[in-house]
């Protein structure tokens, strides 16, 4: 008895790890999607899933369920689409879905992905370096000149830009447009300048941060700040025409230097409440509440910088009593934030190529009333919560941008611009931490513990210790 | 007549059971261990190594250690950011464990509720990095958040103080946070490793007149050696190794003040750049840091009766040799 029990006990700590293993196996993206369990829906276990289709499986991956949704809305009302997905969706926290994918990318083989989505902080990874051989210029899924299709659509240039690689094919494009607005309280304009019209505003606050800068002054007089903190006007001025890094060299060039002047006065000279974008005061800024017992520089907040999803998904709920006071106008300079571009791997599977041309060119190209964009545009997905702008301008001028929170400004009036005037050149593949650096040694000479050529040289030694490129 | 067995053999099934935890430490330890000792010494780095999986011993093998120890400040920062954290955490800690130590091990003053102290003071120790990093973000938050709310009612600060902006405050407030996460810990351990001193011990000092002071540094802290070396020992692996708190809390900023050594080390491996290579270098210093600290700390704390009766021993011993030798050679 005492021996089988013993022999029993053997077998199963034995075999308890292989078991680990077992299970692995079976899922299709074992090691990968093993390590980031983030906040994903559990993706489909079975290669194999039900007979929807006999066309086969596509692999899709993506850092939110948007894309994943939008197909399978493709998929449920397309009932001849003969093919399946099968999902990965992994949280970009921290970079955990570019290791991820690269990790796929590389592995390959029949759970690697046929489409995989990237955001604007590292698409062009997947486009203009290292990984860009993954990425299947369009050209060749779609079997047809694809820069045709592009020019009809209206595509905004920074979404072109940033999808096009070394060799000047595009392999990737977005659907959404995130060209930026000046998005701003008309109650407080009102009170500075006696207007609230969105083309006046945009005469005084810009073009170019010195207009701005007299306008913060205008607005300070008047106990207004113009904006939360310094760092959203760093999130516009941070993205030059220019790549930070030449010939593996740091080059600050004149632009993102001008934010130590810029930022110094906005911070120095009261124009803005301080605030770290994100933090709870930034958002509490969104509804104008002031405390009036502190000393501290809380006051009421013109605006924000940004584009079509900080108004919907950001700003309009917690807009509080705010809400349908605002209209946004042209900013001092053009940006894009945010965006996610989607590609084809090259190495994947040749089966289900058809499948993700269709896919891939009803997300980006596709400006029927049946296509994406104009769904996205028009907030008539199940589901959707907001208008988004999107990537092509046709889609845009055809659909309606009246939003209640702009008190019936048509947002695509200023969106449609904002895309056309980003630029992608200056994004370079380390930008995530290259700006985050800068933003950091910068707020240090803005509150005096550092001089201007100490901040300078900490954030150069900074990049060159950890990511060995010398200025 | 067959010989009968005194007794089953047991010994092949400790070998059995032990199977999975090897197979484990192997695949999932010293694989890993292996392989980072062995990228520190190649050209292993960025995505075009990750594509081509090509990988070559540098022509200077030592050229990535050189590189981080001669030519690299920010390693250099993150070594003395993570020893300013760990020791303004650990020595306020250790002094608040062994006072709490003192009082709850003590016969004299009966405390009420013991349980419910000890439950209490280790309840940070239980919640996630995550979510007390979130509380203290909130709480230390500019320009309205209590920590300034209170300092103006104090009246110590009209204008708000931004707590996450400054080198000094960041660097405190982690240190804190590690204080308060690990003091109950400590306590628990040293107050287990005072449970363990013979009681007896104390008698006799009573009884010799040992006020509560005496018994504390004369019986309780010598007979405390060993737990006080656990103590230390896994402190200082924990603290050099920091890493959720400083990331979770500010990213190792402002300015990379709080950047520790593991911050550094995942920054240059992950953060865009993919520097394996370089990572790898600096993660063996670290444990070779590590290393020395502990064997040092293990010198420091050694028993020294015991260590000395050794010596006296083994000199004896050499002694009667040598005298063995002399006889012999003698005769």
């Amino acid at each position: 008895m005492k021996k089988i029990l013993c022999l029993f006990l053997v077998v199963v700590l034995v075999l308890a790890p292989l078991a680990g293993c077992g299970n692995n196996n079976e899922t299709p993206e074992a090691p990968v999607d093993q390590g980031a369990a983030t906040p994903a829906p559990a993706p489909d276990p079975d290669p194999d899933p039900e007979p929807a289709g006999d066309g086969g499986v596509i692999n899709v991956w993506a850092f939110t369920t948007e894309i994943p949704d939008a197909l399978q809305h493709f998929i449920d009302s397309n009932p001849d689409f003969p093919y399946t997905i099968n999902v990965t969706v992994i949280s970009d926290q921290d970079g955990e879905y570019e290791a991820a994918l690269n990790t796929a990318l590389l592995a390959g083989g029949s759970a690697a992905p046929d489409i995989f989505t990237a955001e604007q902080a590292f698409v062009v990874n997947y486009t203009q370096h290292e990984f860009s051989s993954f990425a299947l210029p369009y050209e060749e899924l779609f079997g047809e000149p694809v820069q045709p299709l592009v020019d009809a659509a209206g595509v905004a240039a920074f979404i072109q830009e940033a999808g096009t690689n070394p060799a000047g094919e595009l392999v990737g494009l977005g659907f959404q447009s995130t060209g930026s607005a000046f998005i701003y309280r008309r109650d407080l304009a009102e009170q500075i300048w006696g207007t609230d019209d969105p083309d006046a505003v945009g005469g005084h606050i810009g073009p170019g941060w010195n207009r701005f800068l007299e306008a913060a002054a205008q607005a300070e007089a008047e106990g207004i700040a113009i904006l939360s903190g310094e760092g959203d006007a760093w999130q516009a001025i941070r993205q030059s025409p220019n790549p930070w890094v030449v010939n593996d060299t740091l080059v600050i060039d004149d632009q993102r230097m001008s934010y130590l002047d810029i930022g110094y006065q906005l911070f120095n000279n009261n124009f803005t409440n301080k605030t770290n974008a994100w933090g709870s005061q930034w958002f509490a800024d969104m509804r104008g509440e002031v405390e009036e017992d502190t000393e501290g520089p809380v006051r009421p907040v013109l605006g924000y910088l940004g584009p079509a999803w900080l108004i919907n998904y950001v700003i309009a709920g917690n807009s509080g009593d705010t809400f349908g006071n605002w209209a946004i106008t042209t900013p001092p300079t053009p940006f894009a934030w945010g965006g996610t571009w989607t590609m084809a791997n090259a190495n994947g599977n040749p089966d289900v190529r058809d499948g993700v041309a269709t896919l891939i060119r009803w997300l980006t190209l596709d400006t029927t009333d049946t296509g994406f964009q104009f769904l996205f545009a028009n907030q008539l997905l199940p589901g959707a919560s907001a208008k988004d702008a999107v990537a092509s301008s046709v889609v845009m001028e055809r659909s309606d941008g009246t939003l209640d929170f702009l008190a019936g400004q048509d947002m695509f009036d200023i969106f449609i611009p904002a895309g056309v005037h980003g630029r992608a050149s200056g994004w370079g593949p380390y930008d995530r931490f290259i700006d985050d650096q800068f933003n950091n040694f910068a707020e240090q000479y803005f509150m005096g513990e550092m001089t201007r050529e100490e901040a300078l040289d900490g954030f150069r030694q900074a990049i060159q210790d950890t990511l060995g490129i010398g200025s | 007549m067959r010989k009968r067995h005194k007794g089953v053999n047991y010994a092949k099934y400790g070998y059995i059971f032990s199977i999975p935890f090897v197979l484990g430490f192997l695949v999932f330890t010293l694989y890993p261990l292996g392989y980072t000792a062995v990228l520190a010494f190649t050209d292993f780095s960025g995505a075009a190594s990750l594509i081509s999986g090509e990988m070559n011993i540098l022509d200077d093998p030592f050229e990535n250690f050189s590189m981080l120890l001669f030519d690299n400040q920010l390693f250099w920062t993150s070594i003395t950011n993570t020893f300013r954290i760990w020791l303004t955490n650990f020595i306020p800690q250790i002094v608040l464990a062994l006072l709490l130590t003192a009082w709850f091990t003590n016969n004299r003053n009966k405390i009420r509720g013991q349980g419910l102290f000890k439950v209490l003071f280790y309840m940070p120790n239980i919640i996630t990095a995550g979510s007390i990093a979130v509380l203290f973000g909130a709480f230390f938050a500019f320009p309205l958040g209590p920590a300034n709310h209170i300092l103006s009612l104090l009246g110590v600060e009209n204008h708000p103080f931004n707590f996450t902006a400054s080198p000094a405050a960041s660097q405190n407030i982690i240190a804190f946070i590690q204080f308060w996460m690990w003091y109950g810990y400590t306590m628990l351990i040293l107050i287990a490793g005072v449970l363990g001193i013979n009681p007896e011990l104390y008698e006799v000092a009573e009884i010799d007149g040992a006020n509560g002071i005496q018994k504390f540094f004369f019986v309780t802290l010598p007979n405390l050696k060993t737990v006080l070396l656990f103590t230390v020992v896994t402190s200082i692996v924990g603290g050099i190794t920091m890493f959720d708190i400083p990331w979770l809390f500010n990213q190792g900023g402002p300015v990379n003040s709080t950047t520790t050594v593991s911050l550094f080390i995942y920054n240059l491996a992950f953060t865009g750049r993919l520097r394996y290579n370089v990572a790898a270098a600096a993660s063996i210093l670290v444990f070779l840091m590590i290393a020395a600290l502990s064997v040092a700390v293990f010198y420091l704390l050694r028993d020294k009766d015991a260590a000395q009766l050794k010596k006296e021993e083994r000199a004896l011993r050499r002694a009667l040799k040598a005298e063995m030798k002399g006889v012999q050679g003698n005769g």
